[in-house]
């Protein structure tokens, strides 16, 4: 008996079972509550480790990537190649006075960094990075990945609020104007997916692309829904060339102007999140998610697909998405507010209604390719 | 403990949260608390729609309520009330009679609730996905399906639209202050001083 | 079930985490007060006139339109999911639907309602 059989692998194409934390729970919980409280503990450990890993990870790599494309090396000195450069910010912010400005509402000037991380950490509860590795799985999932990304509004419109300051006040305003627009725009790209799929549910929607990628498998209407969800979901989390709510050189920084120590970090931490959440959730609805590379039909070739593990085709997807967000900081300058109030009103919605009556007609007479399964 | 005596917990708890934030949006004399403390409220009754297993409509009270309405409530309090933030505290008469609206309004409601019978509604299992339930119903042009009252919304979302850009566009005259050039506070519209011994009204470079 | 749950849970790990680092904060970070250091930020000289001043009036209008396009998806959502099964009727029905709120974007078009002041 030979230890690797190249026909057993090429004659069983993998089928993904997905099984989430809150499913696990869900199935000991009858028998064994002490063994379903760990895994909800085990849910807690997993989103925070995930949310401080990620944050330390992408400012470093967001400051080395600037750096680069400037010609400069970026941070250097702390730990070799500046890797503990986060560490040192971090506990320098920690360290800082957190400071209330006169006159701010206190009480709604430490509600809003709250509301700002409650989002973010609830949009990385239902996150897929693989068939096991994602805690919850809600059956409206797209519709709560829209409802949370809209709640996450609050936390910035209050913080610029509360803090007794124009600069804070207007950065507050337009971060609201700009992310309820651009809002409707990545709802319409993301109907899209869900014509093709047929389900609401994240791993529903993965599993559908086990044929191939909704970007290519939809040929024409799915890669003018992933653009048009990319620009609107980078409007969304405010990054160049949508950062008017905190452009630095008419508004000093924003809404979180007045913030400064561990508070300024709550945002900041979750405004890097946010990007994370924005490419693997663009990389889970356009791009397959964890589904390898399938081409409908060709086990041979898919089950090779396979041997990559299904996390680390997550991983690769969401880190190209993540650097072409930062890509765009170097390449863009910024819009101006009516520009940017242009682009998505009389662009980008005008585009996506017609992109979303397309797909339906494809859906309809199944223009896409592999339309059986 | 049983899985009824966790809902129940969890009911009573959401219920007092709801009440406390309830009874803070209409104490709060700063409005924007009011806004945030009835946010709060509209979060947690969609809690008590994922317990009544309709989920897809917590989903849309989020989206709708906490990401549009109360977003439209601050904007409209930005553009209402601008220095005066506190709320006066009302008469004395219109405590009285406020309090009796809500005593009225509780007494029906209650007299709804005791004489209703919800045993049907109860006992009938809820649809495995709410969302499919959903839309096959509304578009289904049966003697069953909604697509007249649905097609309705469309004009109706129509109307406040035009009605809403009716208003709004009126009001504003040109020349009002504070908001020349898009949202820059505290700019009014500044022509800068013409020079006075420039016949040309140009800048004159020697 | 249990994943609606884990929202309770994980909005309880927010504010715990929240809580706890405000409160390290709290204890190693210093406090001092002082006149100057707390008046509000505006361009190194004092700030004019009150914060809360009246906003410009098309933040309220692109929030209405918003809305009411916010409104009109959560209708497309059933309609998505159902769409192989409802098939040309479905899309003729949302189509006019659809129809209707354009001729809104259209008419805010017309009215200059999507200029930005």
């Amino acid at each position: 008996m030979s230890v690797f059989s190249p026909a057993a692998v090429i004659a069983a194409p993998q089928v993904f079972e997905v099984k989430t934390l809150a499913s696990r729970a869900a199935t000991a919980l009858p028998g064994s509550l002490l063994e379903s409280a760990l895994y909800v503990l085990l849910a807690v450990v997993w989103i925070v480790a995930l949310l401080a890993l990620t944050g330390l990870a992408l400012i470093y790599l967001e400051r080395k990537i600037a750096g680069h494309f400037q010609c400069r090396l970026g941070p250097m000195r702390v730990g070799p190649h500046g890797i503990f450069q986060t560490v040192a910010d971090t506990i320098k912010l920690l360290v800082k006075e957190d400071f209330v400005p006169d006159g701010a509402d206190k009480v709604l000037h430490v509600v809003a960094p709250f509301l700002a991380l409650t989002a973010t950490i609830l949009l990385l509860v239902i996150l897929p990075l693989s068939p096991i590795l994602q805690a919850a799985d809600m059956n409206i999932g797209v519709v709560y990945v829209t409802a949370i990304s809209g709640f996450g509004v609050m936390g910035i419109l209050l913080g610029g609020w509360s803090s007794n300051n124009k600069w804070s006040m207007i950065g507050a305003m337009r971060a609201g104007a700009q992310i309820i627009s651009y809002e409707i725009s990545a709802t319409l790209a993301l109907l899209v997916v869900v014509l093709f799929a047929g389900t609401l549910r994240l791993s529903g929607i993965v599993q559908s692309q086990a044929d191939g990628w909704w970007i290519w498998r939809a040929h024409g209407v799915g890669v003018v829904a992933f653009v048009i969800y990319v620009i609107a979901s980078t409007a969304e989390i405010n990054r160049t060339p949508f950062d008017i709510p905190e452009g630095e050189s008419e508004l000093a920084a924003g809404f979180h102007t007045e913030y400064s120590g561990i508070r300024f970090a709550f945002f900041f931490l979750a405004e890097f999140i946010n990007m994370f959440l924005v490419a693997g959730f663009a990389a889970t609805f356009f791009w397959g998610g964890w589904m390898p590379f399938h081409v409908g039909g060709l086990d041979g070739f898919n089950s090779v697909m396979d041997l990559v593990p299904a996390g680390a085709w997550f991983a690769a997807k969401t880190s190209a998405l993540v650097f072409l967000v930062m890509w765009f900081r170097w390449t863009f300058p910024r819009l101006r507010v009516d520009q940017m109030m242009r682009l998505e009103w009389k662009i980008l919605l005008p585009v996506g209604f017609v992109n979303l009556f397309a797909a339906a007609l494809v859906v309809l007479y199944g223009l896409y390719f592999f339309p059986g399964t | 403990m049983s899985e009824g005596a966790v809902e129940t917990i969890l009911f009573y708890a959401i219920a007092a949260m709801s009440l406390f934030f309830a009874i803070a949006t209409v104490t709060a004399r700063r409005l924007l608390r009011a806004a945030v403390a009835l946010m709060f409220v509209l979060v947690l009754s969609a809690g008590f729609y994922v317990m009544l297993a309709a989920e897809f409509l917590a989903g849309v009270q989020v989206l709708v309520y906490v990401g549009g309405i109360v977003v439209v409530i601050v904007f409209v309090i930005m553009l209402t009330s601008s220095v005066d933030l506190l709320e006066e505290r009302p008469p004395l008469l219109r405590k009285a009679l406020g309090a009796l609206a809500a005593i009225g309004f509780f007494g029906t409601t209650a007299a709804v609730y005791l004489t209703t019978d919800f045993g049907a509604a109860a006992d009938a299992a809820p649809p495995a996905e709410s969302a499919r339930a959903i839309g096959a119903a509304l578009l289904d042009y049966g003697p069953h399906g909604y697509v007249v009252p649905f097609e309705v919304i469309s004009l109706l979302l129509l109307a406040a639209l035009v009605g809403g850009i009716a208003v709004a566009r009126r009001s504003p005259p040109p020349s009002q202050p504070l908001t020349s050039g898009g949202d820059l506070p505290g700019e009014v519209s500044f022509t800068p001083p013409k020079r006075q011994n420039d016949p040309e009204g140009g800048a004159s470079h020697a | 079930m249990f994943d609606y749950f884990l929202i309770l849970v994980f909005t309880g790990v927010a504010a715990a985490m929240v809580g706890v680092v405000l409160l390290i904060a709290r204890v190693i970070a210093p406090r001092g007060w002082s006149r100057s250091k707390g008046r509000p930020y505006e361009c190194g000289v004092g700030t004019i006139g009150p914060t809360w001043i009246r906003f410009n009036v098309g933040y309220y209008l692109f929030a209405l339109l918003f809305l009411v396009f916010d409104v009109e998806a959560a209708f497309l959502y059933p309609w998505a999911l159902v769409f192989r099964e409802v098939g040309l009727t479905g899309l003729i029905e949302v189509g006019i639907f659809v129809l209707v709120l354009i001729v809104g974007l259209a008419y805010a078009w017309r009215k200059g309602a999507l200029e930005w002041v």
